[in-house]
């Protein structure tokens, strides 16, 4: 059996699949508006442990002025996560990030599936498939400066809003300072070193070709 | 400077067509016109070998160094 071929078909129907459920996820999320999304929703990491409150008000404070910016709250004890509904009047920013990732998405299995279908042909190495090595690596670079963008955005929403000392009730600690180099960042830079070899291997298939 | 293949100079005193070249070397015209317009990057012993014999010759008779200057 060759399992090459097995691992190029199996690569592909994934990729489809997923490319369908991501076109599928793009049209919810147009379509339904904030009647399903969370996009008001607030994601608040604590250290909830020791704590046995369900009650959202008990784990962190909503700073003077501000309580009609807060609708409600919802803690997951087990997951340890703490989840503020903020008014319509608050921009959080979910749903769009979640719009960008959905495209970011589609558009990186449309290039990982032309990789993958090429590599069943003898133009594994060509322009094209350089081209689409290059965009997946500065597409996540990019992207992952876009998440850093909004989770820093998302920490000067908690700071704007909630009290990030209040720490006498709970042992709490709020995580205001994201990470910039992320798997993702990191990943894209792998990817553009690849490309390079793509480079190599795309001019040492020219010249084969030019080797009478 | 450059590597020169004189096939065609070749070709014409042996009084060969270029596709009976191609196939007593057993290349394609393609690859033999790529010889013969000066595109090729490379060219295998093996296919040096077979021109050679095909065509009766030395390699000097095929290749010709012309410098920068003498291309001015």
């Amino acid at each position: 059996m060759n399992w090459n071929k097995l691992l190029i078909v199996y690569s592909k129907y994934v990729l489809i699949l997923t490319r369908f459920v991501l076109l599928g996820a793009l049209v919810f999320v147009v379509v339904s508006g904030d009647r399903y999304m969370e996009s008001h929703m607030l994601p608040v990491q604590l250290d909830l442990s020791g704590s046995t409150s369900a009650d959202w008000s008990d784990q962190i404070k909503v700073r003077s002025g501000y309580e009609d910016s807060v609708v409600n709250g919802r803690v997951h004890l087990r997951n340890q996560s703490l989840r503020v509904e903020m008014s319509d009047s608050v921009f959080t920013g979910g749903k769009v990030q979640l719009l960008i990732m959905i495209v970011w998405g589609i558009l990186l299995t449309h290039f990982l599936l032309g990789i993958v279908k090429s590599s069943a042909t003898n133009s594994f190495f060509s322009a094209k498939n350089l081209w689409r090595v290059r965009f997946i690596g500065f597409s996540l670079i990019v992207y992952s400066f876009i998440e850093y963008g909004f989770e820093k955005y998302r920490a000067y929403l908690i700071d704007r809003f909630f009290e990030s000392d209040f720490i006498e009730a709970t042992n709490f600690s709020v995580n205001i300072l994201p990470s910039l180099f992320d798997s993702k960042f990191v990943i894209g830079v792998i990817v553009l070193i690849v490309a390079q070899a793509f480079d190599h291997g795309l001019k040492l298939e020219r010249e084969q070709e030019l080797t009478v | 400077m450059s590597i020169v293949i004189n096939l065609d100079v070749m070709l014409a005193k042996r009084k060969m067509q270029s596709k009976e070249l191609a196939e007593a070397v057993g290349i394609t015209l393609a690859n033999l016109s790529i010889l013969k317009t000066g595109k090729a990057k490379a060219i295998r012993f093996s296919t040096l070998n077979a021109i050679c014999e095909a065509l009766d010759c030395q390699p000097a008779d095929l290749l010709e160094f012309v410098s920068d200057e003498t291309d001015q």
